[in-house]
């Protein structure tokens, strides 16, 4: 494949891994500093919420990262298989699902942000925007899409999954 | 039909959270599920506060695994267990059954214990599809080992002292310890070369190490003793909840890995990244497997598998066996939690008409829908220990089978032996 993609993908990834580690560490210390804040009674709202909104982004966003570097959780009978056919048709079939899949999805994400825009929801301790995490929420299955597309088309060229082309770079 | 596609999505290696989601969207006109609902529930079900305790923990592991603190915690196991052979597998299920007392959740259990035991285990020669076999299994005492997230949940649903629930379940958990830590001195004899374990690393201690050597270590290990310490004694005390437990030990691990300067900036990021892969495929699962949850729930599956194991049978005996046998088919398809919530009011009535203890029956209903957490399609102690201990799924299945009898052994013991739970009644 081309070397633009492959370099489109890798800064997409990046990106990606920037936003799941900011949300990790959004978590560790908001839901830490909400201890301190009930345990010194201290006049602030429980910032441990931010931890809630950062889930979204761990979890969709994350699952994108996962698409790229192929850490999706799933049963691997077809990968101990012998015939390397087999594997390409299994490989074409799933490209094309998790492509169906992120279509799908993106589509329900930005009608769940469309509609947390015009209610203007709000969460309850810190008044965060409730469409803020659901931007995540789409985000991460628009970039899923867009890395199942670039596995489709190496599905279709025969070509390895990302994935393996790190590994084998490594 | 549903459960055929479903398993022909799994086998064609379409990625687990995606397959249920699939399997519900093709049927959501059927199902009469809201279009809309479809994307709100995976949404919601992962904006929860005790769900924080999964990708913290996972930080937890991997910083305590690049900060040395693991290796230290072995060390000082070394000291008390070298006699024993094989002893990481059982400082495994030991190190599981502490986790489950701090944690209360069976997959957090599994997240923290992989990411932690599972690395030096396999270091030490194990095969990974063994180590993530056992971490897979001994998840199950997170919930076994009071304070239990299903046995609160089923207790407040049903009705009963929460308090009893905890103290009934001991015994069980104890049986557990028991049994997983025979079948690995059984199996360790086989997976292990000579059936002695490796010693790769520098922290192990000799057994004629003088006390100056042991005591030395002890104290080079205390940092990484007293993160269990914190933990307890943050939950105990009341100070924090499991989940900010999780937080708290993160920003220890994190203090002591930077002080002792185990980890450099591009090593952080690191940590972060596998971290945050590990997580994201973990709560991708939760998260799309809600609305086939959902989708049972109104399709009435779980009432009408209970309609027939209760409808034709006037033994108490025969009423448990099917029940069992019901609740051992729920928790292949559906969440812990939310399977404990749908089934603890639907048969805990019919038990106690059959003259059976609530509080048993509440222990054997968790325990069984735990069980559930090993057996695919939704086994989601299996799927993070796989992905915890970088094995794949059919390296680990020959091992679970054993841990998975043993399961069923002590399942037995606690439906037909109802004085294994209702042992405090007696004092």
């Amino acid at each position: 494949m081309a070397e633009w993609a492959n370099a489109f993908e890798r800064r997409l990834y990046s990106l990606e891994n920037l936003i799941c580690s900011i949300s990790l560490l959004v978590m560790l210390f908001t839901v830490a500093f909400g201890v301190c804040i009930r345990f010194f009674d201290w006049p602030i709202a429980n910032v441990a919420e931010w931890a809630i909104v950062a889930m979204s982004p761990l979890t969709f966003v994350g699952s994108a990262m996962c698409s790229r570097m192929q850490m999706h959780i799933s049963v691997d009978f077809i990968e101990q298989a012998r015939s390397v056919l087999l594997k390409r048709a299994a490989q074409l079939v799933v490209a094309v699902l998790m492509l169906g899949f992120s279509a799908i999805y993106a589509w329900l994400g930005w009608s769940l942000f469309d509609d947390a825009m015009l209610s203007g929801e709000r969460m309850l301790d810190m008044g965060t925007p409730l469409y803020i995490p659901v931007f995540f929420f789409f985000a991460g299955m628009v970039f899923m899409g867009i890395h199942g597309v670039f596995d489709l088309l190496r599905a279709v060229c025969a070509r390895r999954p990302a994935a393996r082309i790190a590994e084998a770079a490594r | 039909m549903i459960v055929s596609s479903l398993l022909l999505l799994l086998v064609l290696g379409v990625p687990i959270a995606v397959a249920f989601a699939l399997v519900v969207i093709a049927n959501a006109e059927a199902w009469n599920i809201d279009p809309f609902s479809l994307a709100a529930m995976p949404f919601d079900t992962v904006s929860n506060f005790s769900l924080l305790a999964i990708p913290l923990f996972l930080l937890v592991g991997e910083l305590m695994n690049r900060g040395g603190l693991v290796r230290q915690l072995t060390a000082v196991c070394d000291l008390f267990m070298s006699r024993i052979r094989a002893p990481m597998g059982h400082i495994m299920v030991l190190a599981s059954a502490l986790m489950g007392a701090i944690t209360g959740s069976s997959v957090a259990t599994v997240a923290a214990i992989g990411g932690t035991v599972g690395v030096e285990m396999r270091q030490r020669g194990y095969p990974r599809g063994y180590t993530a076999a056992l971490n897979a299994a001994t998840g199950l005492l997170g919930v076994l080992i009071p304070p239990s997230i299903p046995l609160i949940l089923y207790g407040a649903i049903v009705g009963v002292s929460i308090t009893n629930l905890f103290i009934a379940s001991i015994v069980p958990g104890i049986l557990t310890i028991i049994v997983f830590s025979l079948i690995h001195a059984v199996i360790s004899r086989r997976v292990l070369t000579g059936g002695q374990e490796s010693l790769p690393q520098a922290p192990v201690i000799a057994k004629s190490a003088g006390p100056t050597r042991k005591l030395r270590v002890l104290v080079r290990a205390i940092p990484a003793l007293m993160l269990p310490v914190l933990v307890l004694g943050g939950i105990y005390s009341g100070v924090f909840t499991a989940t900010e437990a999780a937080a708290v030990a993160g920003i220890y691990a994190l203090a002591i890995t930077m002080l002792t300067r185990q980890a450099s900036t591009s090593d952080l990021k690191k940590i972060l990244e596998h971290a945050a892969l590990a997580s994201a495929a973990i709560l991708a699962i939760i998260a799309f497997t809600s609305i086939f949850n959902r989708a049972m729930i109104l399709e009435q599956v779980p009432q009408s598998i209970t309609e027939i194991a209760t409808s034709f049978t006037g033994s108490p005996i025969l009423f448990l066996l099917a029940v069992n046998v019901a609740l051992l088919l729920i928790g292949m398809f559906m969440e812990t939690n939310a399977a404990t919530l749908l089934m603890g009011p639907l048969l805990a009535p019919a038990a106690v008409n059959y003259g059976i203890d609530p509080v048993h029956f509440g222990v054997m209903l968790v325990t069984n829908i735990e069980i559930g957490l090993l057996t695919p399609p939704l086994a989601a102690n299996l799927y993070v220990a796989q992905r915890t201990n970088e094995a794949k799924l059919t390296e680990m299945f020959g091992f679970v089978m054993w841990f998975l009898g043993g399961s069923l052994v002590v399942l037995a013991l606690i439906t037909f032996v109802p004085a294994l739970t209702t042992w405090y009644q007696f004092l």
